[in-house]
Parts: C-alpha cells; structure tokens; sequence
C-alpha cells in the first residue's frame, strides 16, 4: 500500500523559491504605482499608490508649463503650427486658455481642500495636547528610571575617590555657567557638603578635585602624554635619517653601476692588450739582437711611475667590490699591469735595446695614454665610494642610535600604561556612571520644561523637536555609556514615538510658507493670463504677417512658473508631501491619518499639474514596434512557408546540403552582421530614403534575415501532412501551385500562426540591432525606447520606468503564456525519441 | 484571360530582370563590388529556376533566397572583406572617392586674397512682409555689377549633396533685368526686377539697416542653399560663402586646394607614370600613407586631409595577438566568454532540472500553477528583465538588494555591483540564470516525462536509494535527450549580447588597454564597442576580424552540436 506523502516540505520549498523568482516582477508592479520617489525611498512598497505614471505614459496630459509652450508656439506660428490661419490658431488659443483656467481652478479648490485638512488637524492637536504630553513624559520617565536602574548596576558610589578623578576630568576646563557644570553642581554639593552658589566657591571646590585627581591619576597622565609627544618627534627624525640614507645608497649603486658599464668593456680590451704585450716582453730576452735601437724608455717610466701607486691603490681596495662581477675584470687588469711592469723591471740595458722592446714601447705608447686616463677615473672613483661607504657607515650607526632611543620610549609609555591599566578599567566604569547622571539630569530638565508645556503651539512644537534632538544624540554615543540593553530598547521607543513631532514640525512650518506663497503665484498667474487673453488677438495679427511678436505676459507666466513655482515653492510643496506621507503612518491618531491622506493626495496633484515634465514618446514607440513586428512577421512567414515547401516535397539537387545550410546559419545571430548591415544601409539610405539608416523601412529590411529558423520548423511541420491530398489533387488537374496554395497552406494554419506569432514576439524583443539602426527618438522602437529610459535622465525615475515596462511585458507574457504548449512540444518534439 | 495573365507574367519579368540588372552596374559603379556580384549571382539564378523545366522547385525559393543571398550571405563576405581593411572612422570612403572629394567638395578649397572679399547684396521675393528663399545675389568684381542666381546642385552622392553651383552672369549679358535705382555704387540698390518677378534688398554686411535680416539669411540662404555652392564665371573665377575675420558672412574668391597631377617613377625595372595629388596652393604633393592623405605644411608637419579604406592585410588580426594592449584584454575576454557561456549552460541546467525533478511529481497538487509562475522570468521579453535587475536590484546607490537585503536585513555593506570585475560578473550570472532556467525546466520535465516508471521500480526492488537512482537512470537518460539542446543553450550564451551589454555595457573597464574592453565584456559585445562605441572612433575593420574569429568559433560549436544530436543522419532520410 502505498502511502501518499503531504509533500508539505515540497509546498513550503517551493512557496518560498517562486516569491524569491518572482520578486522582480512583484516589485515592478508595486513601484509603477507608487507616488513617492522609489529610488530615495527607505521602504520597499509604499501604500501611497497612484497611476499618474500610466496617465503620463499613455496619456500625457497637457498641464500647465506644457500649455504655456503651447500658446507661445501659437503665437509666433512656429513648429507644427507654422500652416494654421488666424482663425484656427485663434481656436486653439482659446481651447489651451480654457484648459488653462480649468487647470487653477482645480489647484485652487485642491488647495483648499488641503487648507482645511490642516486647519483640522491643527485643531484637533491642540484639542488632544495633554494627551501628547502624558504620553512624552511618560515615555521620558520610563527611558529615566531605566538609567536609573543602569547606575544602580554599576554598582559605586559618587563619594568614591576615582569618581572625583572623573569628575575632575569632566568639568576642569569648563566654566562655573557652563550646561555640563550645572548638570553636576548637585553632585559636587553631596561630596563636599556645601552649597556651590558662585564662582569662587565652583574654584575652590575645582581646587580640591584637582588635588585628589593629581595624586591618583593627573601625574602619570602628563608624563604619558609628554612621551607621546616626543615619540612623534622622534618617528619624524627617523623618516629623514631614512631619507638621506636611502638617497646616499641610491648614490652610491648608481656609480658602481656606473663603472660596470662605462668602464669594463674598455678594461677588458686593455686587458687583453696588456695580455699580448705581456707574450711579447717574455720573448724579448730571447730575441736576437741583430741591430741595437736606440729606444726612448723616459715616457714609459713616467707613466709607471704614475700607474704603479694607483695599483696599489686600487689593489688595496679591492674588497669592496668583493661578490660582484666587477671585482674579476678590476683584479684581472690590476696583476696583468703589475706583471707587465715587473717584467719591464726585469729586462737588462741590453734588452731595452733589442728592436722587439722598441715594438714594445710603441704599443705601450699607443695605450699608455688611455690606460693612465682608466686608472685615474677608477682611482677617483674608488676614493669617492669609500667616502660615501663611510658616511653611509656612520649614518647607520646614527640611524640605530635612534631606532634604539625610540624602543625605550615605547617600553616606558608600554610600562606606564600598565600602571595605568588597572586604574583605566576602574575609571572606565566611573565614566560610564558620569555620563548616566548627567543624561538623568539633562532628562529631568527636559521632562521639566515639557511638565510646563500647555498646548500643542510651535513653541510647544519645538521644545518636543529639540527633545527629539537631544535623545538621538543619546542615543548616537551609546557605545560609551554603557547603557544596558533595556535602556537601548526604551530610548528607542521613546525615539519612535516622538518623531512624529518633529515629521510634523517640518511639514506645518513648509506648509505654512506654502500658505503663503502659493495663493500668490495662483494670483499672479490668473492676472496674467487675463492680460494675455484680453490682449493676444492683437499681437496674434501682427506675428501672422511676419512680425516677430512676443507677449509679455505670457513670457511673465514662464517665468513664474518656472522660476517662482519651481524654486520656493515647488521645494515647499514636495517637503510637505513628503512629510505627509510619512506621517500617515507615523502619527498614533487614527482620524487624522485621513486627513494626511487627503493633503497628500491633494498636494501631489496640484504638483503635477505645475511641474514640468519632460517629453517622451512612449506611444510612438509602441507603435513603431508594432508596424515593424508586424511587418516583419507576416513577410518572414510568407517567405518561409513558400520556401519550406520544396524541402519538404520535392527532391532536387541541393535539398540536404541545404537543409544542413539552414541550420548552420540558424546559429550566427545578425547581431554578427551588424557592420555590414550598418554599412548596407547607409549606403542604401543615400539613394532609397525610406530605407536607410534610421528608417523604419530599414529596420524592417534587416530583419527579414531571420529566416532559417522558421524555414526548418515549417518544413517539420508540412512534413507531418500527408501527400495524398495533394496527388489526389493533382490527377485531378491542379498545378503543383495549386495544391501548394489551396491545400497546404490552409492546413499549415497552426504552425503557420505560430510562426507570426513568434516572429513578432522576436521582433518585438529585440534591442540591439534596433539600437545601431535607429537614431532619432521618434523613431525607436519599444525596446530602445525603454532603454532610454532606464539611463539618462530617467534613470531614478522608477515609477514611469516600471510602468513602462509593465505595458511591455503584459502582452508579451500572456501571449506567451498561451502558446506554451506549442512551443514546448516543438522544442522538444525532435529531441524526445521513443 | 489566361493569356492577359501570363502577359503580364512576363512584363513583370521583364521589369524585374531590368531593374536589377541596372542594381548591379550601378552598385558596381559606386564601389559596392561585392554587393553588386551577389546580385549578379542572384539575377542569373533567378532567371535559371524560371526558365529551366527542371528548376521547378527551386522557385518557391526565390524570395528566400534573396533574402538570405543580401542579409546573410553578403554580410559574411562584407566581413571578412572587411578584417582585412581598416574601414572605421577616418577610413570610411574607397580612395577613388576619396581623391573625388578633395577635388569636388567646397570644404577643399582656399581664399585667394583674405583682405578683399567680394562686395555683395542679398536680394529676394517677399511675401507680404515676410522674406522667402528665391533669392538672387549682386556682386561687384573690377566696377562691374555681376548677378549670380540660386545655386543648383552640381554633384551628390544620392541625397547627399556635395557640392552646388550658381551661375554668375555679368550684369548686361541677362534680359529683362532692371535695377533700382539705377547707380553702380552697390550699397544703394534697393530693388531689382527680373522679367515679373520683384527681388527686394535682404541683406547686405555693409548696409546697417539690413542687419535685422542677417539671421534670416544665415539660416535660411546660407546653410540651405550656399554652404556647399559656389558661384561660378569663365573669367571671374570661383566665389563662395566664407566667415570673414570680422565675423560676418563674406563672399571670397576661393581656388581648389587640390589637383590632380602625374608623376614618373621607378618601379621595379620599368619607368610608370603614377597619378598623384598636388596642393594648389603650395604645389607640394600630397602623401599617401596609411589609407590617408597627408599634406605637408612649411614647418614640414604634416597635416591629415582624407582618408580612405584601404587594405592592410593581416594587420587587425596581428593586433590582436600582438599588441600587448589588446592582446591582454583579449585573452581576458575570450577566456570569461567561454566561461560565462559554460556556467550559464550548467547553472540554468542545474537549476532547471531541480526544479523539473521536484515538479515531476504526479502527486504534488497544483503543480501546473507553479510550473505556470516558474515560466514567468522566460516569458517576460529578456530585454526588460534585463533593465529591471539592472537599475531596480542592482543598482549600487537605490537597488533594492543593496538598500534593503544587504543594509537591513544582513547588515552588510553594500556592494559594488558594477565596479568591481568579480560582483559584475557574479550579477551577469544570477540574471541569466534566472533568465535561463525555465526553458531547461520544461525540456528537462519533456524529458523526464519520456522515462519510463518500470525503471525506478526495478531499481528500488535492487535496493537502490535515491541519489543512485538520479545519477544511474534519470541523469544519463536524460542527457541523451538534452545533450543537444545544451549545446545549442552553449551556442546561444556564447553570443548572448543583450543579457550582458543590457546589465553591465561589458563591465568595470580593464585598466590599460586601447580599446573599451571590460571585464565581464564578451567576444560580442567587444566587437559592438569597437565598431559603434569606440571613444577613439569606429574601427569596423579591427571588429570585423573579431567577428570572422566568433565565425569559426561558432561553426565548431555547431559541428560539435550537430554530430552528437546526429543531425546529419535525420537529414539523410
């Protein structure tokens, strides 16, 4: 028997994963309807739901700045209207001065409407203020004796001798007036028994924590601080030894590269010639003395004289360049001149006299020059580097020096903290205590001031704002003062529960200037309009006869609009909104979460019909792309459904090989064309307008391309009807045509209604090619148009991108929705076998 | 009637067979060789199938065939042409025409005498106080009164017009012309009639009082009718349009900066004259090098005149294997496109078939409406998805994931999507993957639906558990069926452009390369960000060499695909 499982787990799993899966899609829907800005908002769904963003897609509607264009286009005849007569234009005028007036109307009674919202609500607040009041300061007592509780817990007293140390510390700099001395004059009064009444008694008593502070801590804090100090004096001079060092050693590389590679070539020719000349001394006592030469040694003994002590020199230091490869050449050169000198020594009078020493003396002459000049330079050098090498030396030795001097320092600040630690670890509970008394009294001198508070006025308002302040900043320190969990949680609610005042504080005050000022601007714009329409007929003449004409009053209204709207106003009216909306959620009245409601609304509205908003041209859009989808889709199937017929019929030369072609250009996608295509079409464009680069025609030409796909999935699909119908017709008479066109195809209905169906979904969705052949933004289609949409100047604009969007998707989701059963069984029809 | 019809049968033909026929020469006239031979091809295959018996079925192919022979077939030997050529921005036009336009175009042309421009008046019709563009010009050469007519166009390139021409006719030679008043001095004529029709003064830069229509006839007149026109006399020379340094709109006497010329040289052994151009002005020649032309001024430096497209060889593949700062990014680029094309197949497949297993189950209720909702991320168009995730999760400052699940529910810092290489890549994966794994959801459940039940049976009486029963029955037998169309998700993912540009234009930019190559940029959208997007101008050639690479890439691919799902066998039946 088998037991059907409950399969809970596999609901729960999967619940779970299709939210996660369609989450996108639900956060679309829910940001095309919101009203506030999605993209500055902290909440992720809003219940402020509004479907201005559909209107202003399908709909845009002409509001007010859009109208002024209007009239001012009409009056000077330009653009579309450049062909009206007066009449016509006259017409218009009067219909846009209509809309006009029936748009203030609207604004006017909204506002109104908003008026009274706020008149309520102020009454009913002041009405409720012992209400509020009870509230706060119930909520303030409960965050008090939570603190209460805290200093309780810590568990010391304020007569101990470590909490005048911190005492001290607290209130040494600060003046007798000073907030922070008043919090602590009672404690100070507790300890040392005496009322703390002026300055001179605030002295005396400062003198004596300072005694108690000093002998504890205030010493070992000085010298703490004054090692530190040097410390930091010290890192600096280190950096510079460091500096001069490093710069020295750089030096000192730099020329020992230098010599390797300025100097060792030429060291190894000398070498090498000091090397034969060496081979020829050793023949000259051996070679015959036929004629005697009268040889000139003078210059060869001058340059010994001048070479040898360099030798030694040199010899000497020729541990410095032990481990590089300089040091075999240097070493090679110096024992091959000193062989050649010793056995120059060597030589008798006789000798000197035989013609192969004169051969000798002439090649020495030859390099005697360059070799004295090598010897000089490498001398030079290696005195200069043994400077160097010295100073380097000493520099070290001054480096180590201070990097000795500051390990000191660091092990006595290291000792010194030790001392201290067990004082800080103390102190630090201390302090914890101090800054709990002093927000215990800073809270009871607020709870103070609010006990005076006797309505709900803007002065009232504001002591709530300025409480608001001073709990944040509690709270904004709370990691050092150590409040324990359950004082957290109460300052937290009391945070909550109180921000709605402030919320409210900020919208009252932006509303109260809104009251102001935008019953004037309604004003001034009535006054001009009026102006304009009593006086336009005229100037309308005059611009029809060429005349550039332009109206004041409608160049004022501009002007209004878009710098006194726009700037105090509109900045006012959006604070308003916000706040609100806000306060709808966060205010604890429930019938005044109506009236929120309703200037919410009210407000946004009117902002909609002010402000300007900028021109899209998402029908258009739509509708490109569905005369190109369109297009495209009944061609490629015409095309196709004639094309695949001969496959799937008949056989002739080419049918394999061309089934198999079809299907290896099924898998390069046009996008791979895209430089020829681009090129094919402006080149086209030049000489067939319509079907260039950014054309409609274009487009639609290029994607005609896509044929092989549906050419294989027709032919499966005439594959499937029998021949018969079509032999039968035959022997009856008709022509291959004719049965092609009269049988087959509607049979093919299905498959043929499929591939429309496809084709213009593809069409529909397809972005790339769309986007290199298309220009102007009249002229794109739906998937280009939303990208542009999703960069630019709409990026944060989600509410219309979304929507957008959503107009896009819906049909595209249901039809595919529906024909999913098709799509399924032919995608796997070939693939399934058995 | 049957006659009527096949009458008209032919004419149509015939019109057909005319038409391009006359496309092929005329593309082969303006350059397009390649274009114009597939036509030829075209054209005399079309009239094969209509007039061979035996070419019967090949005429139901004809629409396809032309479609395919312009749209596919052409396109492939554009590009590869197109590898070896440095067509792109600057190298746009062939050479011949090329030298056409430094002989042609207005823009090629030098004034002769910067200090005396050439007096002239604006007259035209109006209609009731408002100026028209039927003007006509008075100009004032050596004391005599020249009249110069509305330019027409002399030579264009289809509705691209290169350059006009206007008569200009000495005063005396035209009939019917009367001017008002009668004086040579030009600043006083007001009015001059030609046969009925009124041209009244519009502007002239040295009568103030005209100053208010100077707007009127730099818009309308000038840039419509004389910014590519000159005004021609036998004797008089050549005047044109110019901004002269006081700001005003003067006409000058303009010569041609170039001319052709010819010159002998050796080549090899034999002495051949070659054509080349020279600069009027300066009488230097201009050098040719690198598909451009380059004039040399008097310091020796050399100037960038025009360029053409020009055939370089091996040159845009050599750079890619060569050119330390191209070859770098390249690799990155080919490697992560092989890697994002295999992860995305096994993610979506991975995916996929966890969720076909967990649907297969005949007992789970409602199983039909969550395989309904599990098709939704496949059913919305991919490119909105796409921007959905892009701006509404991922976004760095607003997205939701870093706004709401990293800051307040993890608490973590947000994270760069964009900005940093590995996180771009990471997001371009999830989308696909969520993009990607209901298509492999519904052919795995086809799949799974075609194994038999007997098998799991046996198996469980053999004492297998179940992980033995998925990975010795399900996966293999499932991999048989689907092997293919894995191949085929590799290929589509291999060139998938509109996931990636769409989410990341190819990613965080990869620091110290020529070229806008990114990191999760693949070898397609490379391509797309050379040939249209590249700051440095379009190099078409270097893209099209990238493309023939993706070409055999992808045929391989393909080959691979078609031998296992035994393609080849299917169409032998």
């Amino acid at each position: 028997m088998i037991r059907k499982k409950p399969r809970v787990i596999a609901h729960i799993f999967l619940i779970f994963i299709v939210s996660i899966i369609l989450f996108p899609i639900v956060w679309v829907v829910g940001t095309s309807l919101r009203r506030d800005e999605a993209a500055f908002s902290p909440k992720l769904f809003s219940s402020r739901l509004t479907l201005q963003h559909y209107k202003d897609l399908l709909k845009p509607e002409k509001n007010i700045p859009a109208l002024v264009q209007d009239l001012q286009n009409l009056l000077s005849f330009s653009g579309h209207y450049e062909n009206l007569t007066i009449e016509e234009a006259s017409e218009r005028i009067e219909e846009d001065i209509e809309m006009f007036k029936d748009y203030i109307k609207e604004s006017e009674e909204r506002f109104k409407t908003t008026l009274s919202s706020y008149e309520r609500i102020k009454s009913f607040l002041n009405e409720n203020w012992e209400g509020i009041k009870g509230n706060v300061l119930k909520l303030l007592n409960d965050v008090k004796k939570s603190f209460e509780r805290d200093v309780k817990t810590l568990g010391v007293s304020v007569e101990d001798d470590l909490y005048k140390v911190v005492l001290y510390e607290r209130i040494a700099g600060q003046r007798f007036s000073s907030k922070v001395v008043k919090y602590h004059l009672k404690e100070l009064s507790l300890i040392f028994g005496k009322k703390i009444l002026d300055e001179k008694d605030f002295y005396e008593v400062l003198a004596d924590l300072k005694r108690i502070y000093e002998s504890f801590y205030g010493v070992l804090k000085e010298e703490l601080k004054d090692l530190s100090e040097s410390l930091v004096k010290l890192q600096k001079d280190i950096e510079k030894e460091e500096k001069v060092y490093r710069d020295l050693e750089m030096k000192v590389l730099s020329t020992i590269e230098n010599m390797k590679v300025a100097y060792a070539p030429e060291m190894l020719s000398l070498k090498i010639t000091l090397g034969n000349l060496l081979e020829i001394l050793k023949e000259v006592p051996e070679s015959p003395s036929n004629f005697e030469i009268a040889v000139d040694d003078s210059s060869l003994k001058k340059s010994f004289e001048e070479i040898l002590p360099r030798v030694e020199r040199l010899k000497s230091y020729l541990s410095l360049f032990e481990k590089m490869s300089f040091e075999g050449i240097l070493k090679d050169l110096l024992e091959i001149t000193e062989s050649v000198f010793q056995r120059v020594e060597k030589l008798t009078p006789a000798d000197k006299k035989k013609p192969l020493f004169s051969d000798f003396i002439v090649i020495y002459d030859d390099i005697s020059k360059d070799l004295t000049r090598l010897y000089k330079d490498l001398d030079e050098m290696v005195v200069d580097l043994t400077q160097k090498l010295e100073k380097l030396k000493i520099m070290e030795n001054r480096r180590k020096n201070l990097i000795r001097k500051k390990e000191e320092i660091l092990r006595k600040i290291a000792m010194l903290e030790k001392k201290l630690e067990p004082f800080e670890s103390k102190l630090s509970v201390y302090r914890k205590m101090l800054i709990l008394n002093e927000y215990i009294c800073l809270l009871e001198n607020k709870m103070a001031s609010i006990d005076k508070i006797s309505g709900f006025s803007s002065k009232d308002v504001l002591k709530y704002d300025l409480l608001l302040k001073s709990l944040r900043s509690m709270l904004s320190n709370s990691s050092d003062s150590g409040l324990s969990k359950k004082s957290l949680s109460a300052l937290n609610k009391a945070l909550n529960r109180v921000k709605w005042i402030s919320d409210y504080r900020s919208f009252y005050k932006s509303f109260d200037r809104l009251k102001r000022k935008l019953p004037l601007v309604f004003d001034k714009v009535k006054y001009l309009l009026s102006d304009f329409e009593r006086y336009y007929p005229f100037l309308l003449k005059l611009s029809s006869e060429g005349v550039f004409v332009s109206s004041s009053s409608l160049n004022e209204l501009y002007n209004v609009i878009r710098a006194e709207y726009i700037g105090p106003v509109s900045g006012d009216l959006g604070i308003a909104s916000r706040k609100s909306g806000d306060l709808i959620d966060e205010i604890p009245f429930k019938s005044l979460k109506r009236e929120f409601k309703r200037i919410d609304g009210n407000l946004f509205r009117i902002n909609q019909i002010w402000q300007q908003k900028t021109k899209h041209y998402f029908l258009r859009w739509v509708l490109n792309s569905v005369i190109v989808s369109g297009l495209v889709a009944i061609i490629t199937t015409f095309v196709c459904a004639l094309g695949a017929y001969p496959f799937s019929r008949m056989r002739f030369w080419g049918r394999r090989y061309g089934i198999i072609a079809l299907l290896l250009i099924q898998m390069f996608p046009a996008i791979m064309y895209m430089v020829a295509l681009y090129g094919l079409l402006s080149f086209l464009g030049k000489y067939i307008p319509w079907l260039g680069l950014d054309t409609l025609g274009g487009l639609i030409f290029v994607y005609l391309g896509n044929i092989a796909f549906n050419m294989y999935l027709i032919k499966g699909f005439y594959d499937t009807i029998p021949d018969s119908l079509e032999e039968a017709a035959m022997m009856d008479g008709a022509t291959r045509f004719q049965t092609f066109w009269q049988i087959v195809i509607p049979l093919a209905k299905p498959i043929l209604a499929v591939v429309v169906i496809l084709t213009f979904m593809g069409t529909f969705n397809e972005f790339v090619l769309a986007k290199i052949i298309l220009q102007d933004v009249k002229n794109y289609t739906y998937a280009v148009g939303l990208w542009t949409f999703s960069v630019g100047p709409y990026e944060t604009q989600w509410g219309i991108f979304t929507a957008a969007a959503l107009v896009g998707m819906t049909p595209m989701v249901i039809l595919f929705l529906s024909l999913q059963r098709f799509l399924i069984s032919g995608l796997t029809k070939g693939s399934v076998k058995g | 009637m049957k006659l009527l019809l096949k009458i008209i049968g032919w004419l149509f033909l015939l019109i057909f067979n005319a038409f391009l026929f006359w496309s092929v020469v005329f593309l082969f006239s303006h350059g397009l060789k390649g274009l114009s031979m597939v036509l030829l091809i075209m054209l005399l295959m079309i009239d094969f199938f209509i007039f061979n018996r035996r070419a019967y079925p090949y005429r139901y192919l004809i629409p396809a065939l032309f479609f395919l022979f312009v749209l596919v077939l052409y396109p492939i030997y554009f590009t590869v042409k197109t590898a070896f050529t440095n067509y792109g921005t600057g190298h746009l036009i062939t050479k011949e025409e090329a030298i056409y336009r430094i002989l042609t175009d207005p823009n090629f042309t030098y004034i002769k005498d910067e200090k005396n421009p050439v007096p002239y008046s604006v007259f035209c019709v109006y209609n009731g106080i408002k100026p028209t563009d039927d003007f006509l010009i008075l100009f004032e050469m050596n004391g005599k009164l020249y009249i110069g007519f509305k330019p027409l166009p002399k030579e264009r390139r289809g509705t691209e017009i290169l350059l006009s021409e206007g008569k200009l006719l000495s005063t005396k030679e035209v009939e019917h012309l009367q001017i008002i008043p009668e004086t040579k001095d030009l600043g006083e004529i007001r009015v001059v009639k030609l046969k009925d029709k009124v041209y009244k003064l519009l502007y002239n830069p040295d009568v103030s009082e005209t100053e208010k229509f100077s707007a009127f006839f730099k818009t309308v007149i000038g840039q419509r009718h004389l910014s590519k026109a000159e005004y021609v006399h036998p004797d008089m020379g050549k005047i044109a349009l110019r901004i002269a340094k006081d700001g005003k709109w003067r006409f000058f006497k303009v010569e041609r900066l170039y001319r052709l010329s010819y010159v002998e040289e050796m080549i090899g052994d034999k002495l051949k004259t070659k054509m080349i151009v020279v600069n009027n002005r300066t009488g230097r020649r201009l050098i040719e090098e690198d598909g451009a032309f380059y004039d040399v001024d008097d310091e020796g430096n050399r100037h960038f005149v025009i360029g053409y497209i020009d055939y370089v060889g091996m040159r845009n593949f050599e750079r890619i294997v060569k050119d330390p700062k191209i070859a770098g990014p390249f690799l990155k680029i080919f490697v992560w496109n092989f890697i994002w094309a295999s992860l995305s197949v096994v993610l979506t497949f991975a995916v996929g078939l966890g969720f076909a297993l967990i649907l297969n189950d005949r007992n789970l209720r409602g199983r039909v409406i969550y395989r309904t909702l599990l098709i939704i991320p496949w059913a919305v168009p991919a490119f909105i998805s796409v921007l959905v995730w892009r701006n509404g999760m991922f976004n760095e400052t607003y997205g939701v994931i870093n706004k709401f699940l990293l800051g307040k529910i993890f608490g973590l810092k947000p994270i760069k999507w964009f900005n940093d290489p590995f996180w771009a890549k990471f997001a371009c994966l999830t989308v696909n993957t969520w993009l990607g794994f209901p298509y492999m959801m519904t052919v795995s459940l086809g799949a799974l639906q075609s194994i038999p039940d007997e098998l799991y049976e046996v198996a469980s009486i053999d004492g297998a558990n179940r992980w033995q029963k998925f990975w010795r029955i399900t996966f293999p037998l499932i991999m048989t069926t689907v092997a293919p169309l894995l191949v085929g998700s590799f290929a589509f993912n291999f060139n998938n452009f509109v996931n990636i540009y769409l989410l990341t234009q190819g990613g965080p930019p990869i620091p110290n390369t020529t070229t806008p190559a990114g990191a999760t940029d693949i070898l397609i959208s490379y391509t797309y960000k050379l040939a249209f997007e590249g700051a440095r101008g379009q190099d078409f050639g270097f893209a099209s060499a990238i493309s023939v690479i993706i070409f055999f890439l992808v045929a391989g691919i393909s080959f691979v695909n078609f031998k296992i799902s035994g393609t080849f066998e299917e169409v032998r039946r």
